[in-house]
């Protein structure tokens, strides 16, 4: 009978997530409170799209990533708002977001969680 | 707030993403258990009420809360396309309540706007009255306890559609809280 320790085995490390994507938004009118996807833009152009008003949605499963990177984009434009969570009042498929504090330049950064997800863009 | 609790959106401003992780969750389970009850009292419920109950009135504006008498009227932008103006006009049965710290003070915005709301039907006597619970971006938590609420959708001329109409300075608001 051996004497020798049993191998131990390490599990492989689960691969990395991909990265976060970031796009261009819109929100459907109407009851739904969807976020529609849009092409796809860098963070620099969603910067300068969220100064404009305009809404972005950062994408991806990274939960983590994809709130930080909002965040993030949030920020570039001025004091961000904290974390505005999806509520019966925003409606059934709403994001969660960022917007300004003071809620000037108009629009959000929304971003998508394991469970809501955007439509895309028709 | 019986779903939507203080110490729950506190969570979600946290540092830890771990902690803001699970306030989401738990965050989704209340959405979820407010949802089984507006189910369970909405047969109670006109149906004027039952749409008022559908609004979609998150991040919109507050333009002006005003008292006539018995009356509450409430002017808001809303965000949500369509950005109808929504002027509510509640048939109050004793004075509002206004709490001007219901969030904490590094998660208020410098304007007031609708954040999220709690809906309830209150039995008193043979008669409904309605009770809801507003938070507002700017802090206040205001609690209302009606026997009606109306409902008027516009098209607003001015604020200019998609403009808004911000405080100059956040002072105003400090004071009128």
């Amino acid at each position: 009978m051996s004497t020798d320790p049993a191998p131990v085995r390490t599990l492989p490390a689960p691969p990395p997530k991909p990265a976060p994507t970031i796009h261009e938004a819109e929100r459907a009118s109407g009851a739904s409170g969807a976020v529609l996807r849009g092409v796809e833009i860098d963070f620099t152009a969603a910067v300068v799209r969220r100064r404009a008003g305009e809404d972005v949605v950062v994408c991806g499963s990274d939960l983590d990533a994809n709130r930080r990177l909002a965040y993030k984009i949030e920020s570039g434009v001025g004091p961000a708002s904290r974390p505005q969570t999806p509520h019966r009042r925003a409606g059934p498929l709403s994001l969660p977001h960022f917007h300004q504090v003071t809620r000037s330049p108009d629009g959000h950064t929304f971003y998508e969680t394991e469970n809501r997800k955007t439509r895309k863009k028709p | 707030m019986n779903y939507f609790t203080r110490d729950l959106v506190r969570r979600l401003s946290s540092d830890d993403d771990s902690v803001v992780n699970a306030a989401h969750r738990e965050w989704e389970e209340a959405n979820e258990r407010y949802e089984r009850h507006l189910r369970t009292i909405e047969p109670e419920l006109p149906p004027h009420v039952r749409e008022f109950n559908d609004l979609l009135l998150h991040d919109a504006v507050v333009s002006n809360i005003a008292r006539e008498g018995d009356k509450l009227i409430m002017v808001l932008q809303k965000d949500i396309p369509p950005r109808d103006t929504v002027i509510l006009t509640y048939s109050l049965i004793e004075d509002p309540v206004i709490d001007p710290e219901a969030l904490p003070a590094e998660d208020r915005l410098k304007v007031m706007d609708f954040q999220y709301d709690e809906f309830d039907l209150v039995r008193a006597g043979e008669n409904k009255v309605y009770a809801q619970g507003i938070v507002f971006g700017n802090g206040w938590e205001m609690t209302l306890r009606f026997t009606d609420v109306r409902v008027t959708l516009a098209q607003a001329l001015y604020p200019f559609p998609g403009t808004m109409l911000v405080p100059t300075a956040t002072s105003v608001l400090a004071q009128s809280a």
